[in-house]
């Protein structure tokens, strides 16, 4: 896997060169829309001036002039920002992923489908709102893989005094979900989820409460103790789970979740490996306010990328001794 | 209030030593069962043993001892029903399977035979599925013990005659690194 000097090196000799033209269409978004805002907020001088200096009366006219103006600002602007958009992703991400691992194709409108996101079964709650982005897919080494963007979210709604409803959006899950073919064949469902009981309740405690949750399926206690304090692991067959969980994997789930600093949660259903990771922001946008040329907004999505498409390796999917092709 | 009294007795000497054994039993039962599957997949195994000696000694000309000797042990193993040999036997086999997996690397042609691909393939399986049932049936063993053991359940377990039982140990042959060398010299 691509280092991050490598890749600093990569955006010096190649791709800072092809973004010029880049950078010139985001510089004159930018500086419309400035020109834009001052136009704005000087006509609002004038109208408010005109209200509580002058107290004129008829400010009807000049306020529904300035409304029609932001109108036609905000959909003179929208054509060339979703251009932008369009060759940011295809000039810089889709050129870093390159860059990390040829061969992949990227879709940014794409995203892993809602049934699959349920057929995982990582998360309990059904979504009432599910939407995604930015889908990687392809084949590293010998594992088809892909990933993308996923936000999905359920509604609550309340109603107040006056018996009007409020509805409020709550994620269920927001960040990079990702789905590999295993190096195994197996028929049942485990997860490996952050082990949260343990930690609040100790290992006593903690384990009673995590026997408790039989939806997720039966408790399977591992014998890796560092391990069992970070997840909690669920099966429906205790020895086709420890099977598919091997002390080996135990270690490098371990090492993954250490190095990254990431909390992920993992099921293993019908010869897949499902990993959620969560993030809480909005991946592989450009930034209007910054360069194109700026390495931290690069060097963070390479970072995403770096995490995402190292799985393969990182959980060793590529060795195929166990008789699945 | 005298039949409350009697109502808490009852509780106490009566239904709580009777969900305490009952879980026992549960418990144990879990480990039966898992050792059974411990066998299952040994059964399993050696089923693939046929098949292996047949796809590999046309080629394997150096190692016909080694071959006749596991095709012997797969015999006796199917034969006996005493848990003791069959571990030693198993032991053994285990043992010659790897010696045959790592010798197959001098026969370039056996390699990439398409057939012993495959069986290759089935026997890493296996092997994984093996250490899976036995990793699990420790884990029953554990759960089981610890149950036996804490109070007050251990006075039930000692009442109802429970004994611990042992954990399955990786046999010390196996958590040596194969020796390649003088597999060969063999």
């Amino acid at each position: 896997m691509k280092s991050k000097e490598e890749f600093i090196g990569f955006i010096d000799n190649n791709l800072s060169s092809s973004l010029g033209d880049l950078e010139e269409l985001r510089k004159s978004i930018k500086s419309g829309y400035l020109n834009w805002i001052s136009v704005f907020l000087l006509g609002g001088g004038i109208v408010l001036a005109a209200k509580f200096v002058m107290h004129l009366k008829w400010l009807l006219w000049p306020s529904l002039a300035l409304f029609l103006v932001a109108l036609i600002f905000i959909i003179l602007v929208q054509k060339p920002m979703k251009e932008f958009r369009a060759r940011y992703k295809s000039d810089v991400i889709s050129r870093i992923i390159e860059f990390i691992q040829p061969g992949l194709s990227y879709m940014p409108q794409a995203m892993i489908s809602e049934h699959e996101f349920r057929h995982s079964g990582l998360f309990l709650k059904e979504p009432d709102r599910y939407h995604g982005e930015d889908m990687v897919s392809g084949t590293v080494g010998k594992t088809d893989m892909k990933f993308s963007e996923v936000r999905a979210q359920y509604k609550t709604e309340t109603r107040d005094s006056k018996g009007n409803r409020h509805t409020q959006w709550h994620d269920i899950f927001r960040g990079i979900f990702f789905v590999a073919d295993f190096n195994k064949d197996f028929a049942t469902r485990t997860l490996v989820l952050p082990d949260k009981a343990e930690k609040l309740f100790g290992s006593f405690l903690g384990s009673a409460f995590q026997k408790m949750n039989k939806f997720r399926g039966e408790l399977v206690k591992l014998e890796n103790p560092e391990f069992e304090k970070e997840f909690a692991v669920y099966g429906e067959d205790q020895i086709e789970s420890r099977y598919v969980i091997t002390p080996d994997l135990m270690e490098k789930i371990l090492d993954f979740r250490k190095k990254h600093r990431q909390s992920i949660s993992i099921s293993f259903i019908s010869s897949k490996m499902y990993v959620a990771i969560p993030v809480f922001k909005d991946l592989f946008e450009p930034n209007y306010a910054k360069s194109v040329f700026d390495k931290a907004v690069m060097t963070e999505y390479f970072e995403y990328l770096r995490l995402v498409l190292g799985i393969v390796e990182d959980f060793n999917l590529n060795t195929r001794i166990w008789g699945k092709k | 209030m005298s039949l409350m009294f009697i109502g808490i007795l009852v509780f106490v000497f009566v239904i709580i030593p009777v969900i305490i054994y009952n879980s026992l039993i549960q418990k144990r039962n879990r480990v039966d069962n898992a050792f059974a599957s411990i066998d299952a997949m040994l059964k399993k195994r050696y089923d693939l043993i046929p098949n292996l000696v047949n796809t590999v000694k046309t080629y394997m000309k150096h190692e016909s001892e080694t071959l006749t000797k596991i095709t012997e042990l797969r015999a006796n193993a199917v034969k006996s029903s005493d848990p003791d040999t069959q571990a030693d036997i198993d032991r053994q086999v285990t043992g010659l399977m790897r010696n045959i997996l790592v010798a197959v690397e001098n026969y370039p042609q056996l390699k990439a035979n398409e057939n012993f691909m495959q069986l290759q393939g089935s026997l890493n399986n296996i092997e994984e599925q093996i250490a899976a049932s036995r990793r699990a049936y420790n884990a029953s063993v554990t759960e089981f013990n610890t149950s036996i053991q804490i109070f007050p359940n251990s006075i039930i377990a000692g009442m109802g005659k429970f004994k611990a039982r042992k954990l399955f140990e990786i046999p010390q042959e196996e958590r040596k690194n194969v020796d390649v060398g003088g597999l060969f010299n063999a």
